[in-house]
This record gives C-alpha cells, structure tokens and sequence, in this order.
C-alpha cells in the first residue's frame, strides 16, 4: 500500500488532503504540521512520496525540499509541492527546485490522488 | 442509507471537515473585512496589517475551492493579489477590496 506525507501547516488542507488520499485512493497518510517535524516523518516514515506546502512558517516549503535532498534517508523520495500561488514567475521558480511536480490549492479532494498518481507513475 | 462510493464517502466527510473549520475561515474573513474597514476609514494600511491580510486572503484562496467555493477563492486571490502590491493603495482599489469582501461573505453564507 503506497504511504503520503503531507507537510502542511494549515489544518484544514492537511485534513482535506489526508481525507482525500486515505478515502478516494486507499493510500496511507501521515502528516507533519511544520518543516522540521516533516523531516523527522520523512526519515522515520519512508513514504513512498511527500506532498509539500510552500508557504510555511520557521521552514518553508523549497527550505525544507533542499533539506530532504541533502539527507540519503529522504534524497529518493519524490515530493510535489503544494501551492496557491498561481502566478507564472512562481510556478516556474518552484518547478526549478527539482521537485517531481507543482499541484495548486485549491485542490479537488475527488481528484487529488488521481493528479498525484499520474504525476509519479503510480498504475496500481 | 449507507454510503458505498468513495466519492460519495469523501463528499459527507468533507461537509463534516467544512463545518468544523467554519470557524477558522470566519475568522479570517473578520481580519480581511476589519483591514479593509480601516482602510476604508483612513485610506491607508499599516504595512503589517497590510502584510497580515495578504496572508489571511492567500490562506483563504487555497482553501475554500476545497470545499465547494470556487468564487471564494476567486474573491480571496483578487484580494491577495492588490493587498501584495507594494504602491500605496488607491481610492479604486480601496472600493473594490470592499465589494469583494462583501461578496465574499455573501458567497460563504450560501
């Protein structure tokens, strides 16, 4: 079963996005509230992918990518960042991190898993 | 009636999650209506008030899409986006933050 961390310091998108993921597609969810604490997920979790907000107090979202890709525990796991900045220059500013992908809130909690999916290749 | 469908499961279950963070997002109206109120008064806004409401009507627009209210996050990325602007605000500008506010609240009472 393919296992999300969701990084987000906004309760009601993590608890949209977890719903989400948990009751359309099955998968399994864990969630970090800050940077930090999604860092320690990431290395004790393993998940298979990390859904990441940009704008985030003490460690922002492109802070704490740079963070996961400097430790080899976390450096494979692919991450999508998550952002309600639509703005072309910001878009290609984040897609220039080397993150898998860009998603925009506000996403479709019906369609969040399948965007996912076809962005990491995930058939099954 | 039991629900089987997984879209019809997540659709009650994010009914529950709106109402539960109803408050949160009332709230956050109240900062961008009181910033705007003031603005309307004084035509200007301190720069961290200013700072305070772009954040609030950005939290706004990623969210209430979420939920089933597309023109609430149209209004609040409108919002956002003349609050972020770093020129001093005009009488213009100052009225349509105030007719979007309202809308706003009108869109969310529905």
């Amino acid at each position: 079963m393919r296992k999300v961390l969701i990084i987000d310091d906004e309760d009601d998108i993590r608890e949209v996005a977890a719903l989400s993921l948990e009751t359309v597609a099955g998968w399994t969810v864990v969630t970090a509230n800050c940077g930090p604490e999604g860092l320690r997920m990431a290395a004790a979790e393993k998940p298979d992918a990390i859904l990441l907000d940009v704008m985030m107090p003490e460690m922002d979202g492109p802070t704490t990518f740079k963070n996961l890709q400097a430790n080899p525990e976390t450096s494979h796991i692919p991450v999508l960042l998550l952002t309600a900045k639509v703005q072309g220059v910001d878009q290609r500013r984040f897609a220039s991190l080397g993150v898998k992908a860009v998603l925009f809130k506000p996403f479709d909690p019906l369609t969040l898993s399948e965007e996912m999916a076809a962005v990491l290749g995930w058939t099954d | 009636m039991s629900i089987t469908t997984p879209a019809a499961k997540t659709a009650q279950l994010l009914a529950v999650l709106w109402e539960r963070n109803r408050p949160v997002v009332e709230e956050r109206v109240a900062i961008l209506e009181s910033a705007i109120h003031t603005l309307g008064v004084t035509q200007t806004l301190a720069p961290e008030t200013q700072v305070d409401a772009a954040n609030v009507a950005h939290k706004l627009a990623g969210t209430l899409g979420m939920f089933g209210y597309p023109r609430g996050t149209e209004l609040a990325r409108m919002i956002e986006e003349v609050l972020e602007m770093t020129d001093p605000l005009t009488p213009t500008e100052s009225k349509l933050l105030q007719e979007w506010v309202v809308e706003l609240k009108t869109v969310l009472a529905k």
